[in-house]
């Protein structure tokens, strides 16, 4: 019980520093942040009246979803995206480059989980936190106090989906510190977050939507039409993959710089 | 007493491919590659005491780092095996995390953008040191290495002897019982690498850790190491004191004597009786310039002073870079023996079976 309660406490303590850490390196680039977060809020915006402007296109019957289903939908996406991309931007930008510096020999000798260690690095919350705000917030404003859990759920499921996709995906490239946010698989399925639904028929926007497949079954989810159990499985199987992919990744790590 | 560290038959090998030149070759790559093994540490074994400061000497690619990076538990051994302090450093164990540190002259673990003091804080709760015990300890090695004032300076602006300094207090916060430095001293001016061998030497002999140093400044070596090891091709060609591989490499010493008259022929015959036939030479009427073997060098420096009219004499310092070019070529395998002078070659021998 000792055991447990001190690794609370030093779990706890590193998250801390994660948001210290964090808060004290955005001293260096500040007006930096103050024009990226502006962009944020616009893209977000931009967005929204995207959404609201397909909905009165379509006469209000939204590929069988009500206008609720899609502001829950807008709500989930941003609040997910938000969260994941916050570990996605350090982990994949961090791991990549503390890799091909030769950083990374400290990480893997220092007494911490791997996945600790690199929240402790720059991650992305300095630019993804309106995403977290105005998802959290839409999905509070418009649902009823009993259905609110059930959206946060959904949408924190659906982001631990999309870090596990992420480093499944990237884990190859950052092996050989090559990633480059610019190309690659990562940044094709980015794309086509453009489209904001992905439940359709069509072929390509199937294909396309790859990306924004778990918030679609997010969405699923939060209409009944998908089992919870069988979402949170989803997440589990991909969890576990993403460990096995970095737990061969450090394994095989060869400190490629002297 | 048990051994820190404990190498048997380390191996360690690098799988490399081959680029060939051009665009059909790029192409033709992306399918079939030819890939070749490179043995980069070729089975080394030594053991190391608790308390022991060991300097780890090597050319280029010898295979020095390598196997530093296995005994901290980076790289896995491809064959053989290592403990330190009991555990095996690839399993990486919380406990031998937390026992070892690591410095790396050309890498970084303190926070770029931040400063120094912030990395301090984050590594005593990585390594879960008690505030009280963490305060005290900071303060210590802050007033040692002289670093106070840029303890609130972002890192990035830093000189290189600042931030080495800093890297050090970083390793040493959590108190380790074995430390590897790797070539800590690396694009240091000639103050600050003497301020770091000071402040090295009095922790060591204070805290009694265990230190391994790589380093290609033999001077390194010399100020603060009281054993070393050679590599050299991925083999180990020389454990001993330091002392023994000055003599193993520089068997004679170099007197100058300043005298005040010409030499006699019968004094030119005692000189060459005294340096036995090892050398003397005469660059001026008035100097002289012998090589004396080491074993006999007091008896023989007496007698010239007692029987040579000697003004004045100098002895020449140990040329350390020498020593290290010497002992770069240690490689009673590989190297062509032809590039061994003989009477290298057979007091390696002697200092070897005087070893055993």
């Amino acid at each position: 019980m000792k055991y447990i309660a001190s690794e609370i406490g030093f779990v706890t303590k590193m998250l801390s520093w994660a948001v210290i850490l964090h808060v004290r390196r955005w001293q260096r680039y500040r007006a930096d942040v103050a024009l990226w977060i502006s962009s944020i809020w616009l893209t977000i915006l931009a967005q929204g009246i995207f959404i609201f402007s397909a909905y009165s296109a379509s006469g209000g019957n939204f590929f069988g979803y009500s206008f609720d289903d899609v502001v829950v939908f807008f709500a989930i996406t941003l609040l997910s995206t938000g969260l994941a991309q916050i570990v996605v931007h350090g982990f994949t930008l961090r791991l990549a480059d503390a890799v091909w510096r030769g950083d990374f020999d400290f990480w893997v000798v220092q007494p911490v989980h791997l996945f600790l260690r690199v929240l402790l690095e720059d991650i992305g919350l300095v630019w993804f936190w309106p995403h977290v705000i105005i998802g959290g917030g839409l999905l509070v404003w418009i649902l009823p106090l009993s259905h609110v859990w059930l959206a946060l759920l959904v949408a924190v499921i659906a982001a631990i989906i999309e870090i596990g996709l992420i480093i499944c995906v990237c884990v190859p490239a950052i092996q050989w510190g090559r990633w480059n946010p610019n190309e690659g698989l990562w940044e094709y399925l980015e794309r086509s977050r453009s489209i904001p639904l992905g439940r359709t028929k069509n072929m390509l926007l199937i294909v396309l939507s790859a990306g924004v497949l778990q918030y679609s079954l997010a969405l699923e989810v939060f209409t009944g039409r998908l089992h919870l159990a069988l979402f949170f499985a989803l997440a589990i199987v991909i969890v576990t993959i993403a460990w096995f992919c970095m737990r061969y990744f450090v394994r095989k790590y060869t400190s490629a710089s002297s | 007493m048990h051994p820190a560290i404990q190498v048997r038959d380390l191996q360690r090998d690098f799988r490399l491919y081959r680029k060939e030149e051009g665009l059909l070759a790029a192409l033709r790559s992306v399918i079939s590659r030819r890939w070749e093994t490179v043995h980069a540490v070729k089975g080394i074994n030594f053991s190391i005491q608790p308390g022991e400061f060991v300097g780890f000497l090597g050319p280029n690619g010898a295979g020095k780092t390598t196997t530093l990076k296995m005994l901290s538990g980076i790289l896995s051994p491809t064959k053989g095996n290592c403990r330190v302090l009991g555990h095996e450093p690839f399993k990486r164990e919380r406990a031998f995390c937390r026992a070892i540190s690591l410095v790396m002259g050309q890498k970084t673990q303190l926070i770029w953008d931040l400063p120094p003091i912030d990395t301090f804080a984050l590594h005593r709760d990585l390594y879960r040191v008690p505030h009280k015990e963490w305060k005290q300890k900071v303060d210590t090695l802050v007033e040692l290495l002289n670093v106070r004032h840029i303890l609130q300076t972002p890192v990035r602006q830093l000189s290189l002897g600042e931030r080495m300094k800093c890297e050090i207090i970083v390793s040493l916060i959590h108190a380790p019982k074995v430390l590897f430095l790797d070539e800590p001293t690396i694009g240091l001016d000639v103050i600050s690498q003497r301020h770091l061998w000071d402040f090295l030497r009095d922790y060591q002999r204070k805290e009694e850790t265990t230190i391994i140093l790589t380093s290609h400044n033999m001077q390194d070596i010399a100020h603060l190491c009281s054993r070393v090891l050679v590599v050299n091709l991925g083999k180990l060609v020389y454990d001993g004191t330091l002392d023994q591989l000055v003599e193993l490499t520089q068997p004679k010493k170099e007197v100058s004597l300043q005298l005040h008259r010409p030499l006699s022929e019968e004094e030119k015959f005692m000189l060459d009786v005294m340096t036995r036939e090892s050398g003397w030479t005469q660059p001026e009427k008035f100097c002289v310039r012998a090589q004396i073997p080491r074993e006999n060098f007091s008896s023989v420096v007496r007698e010239m002073l007692h029987k040579l009219p000697v003004d004045d004499l100098s002895v020449q310092e140990v040329d350390f870079s020498l020593v290290m070019k010497e002992s770069f070529l240690m490689t009673p395998e590989e190297v062509p023996v032809r590039r061994m002078k003989s009477g290298f070659k057979k007091r390696l021998g002697e200092i070897t079976r005087e070893r055993d």
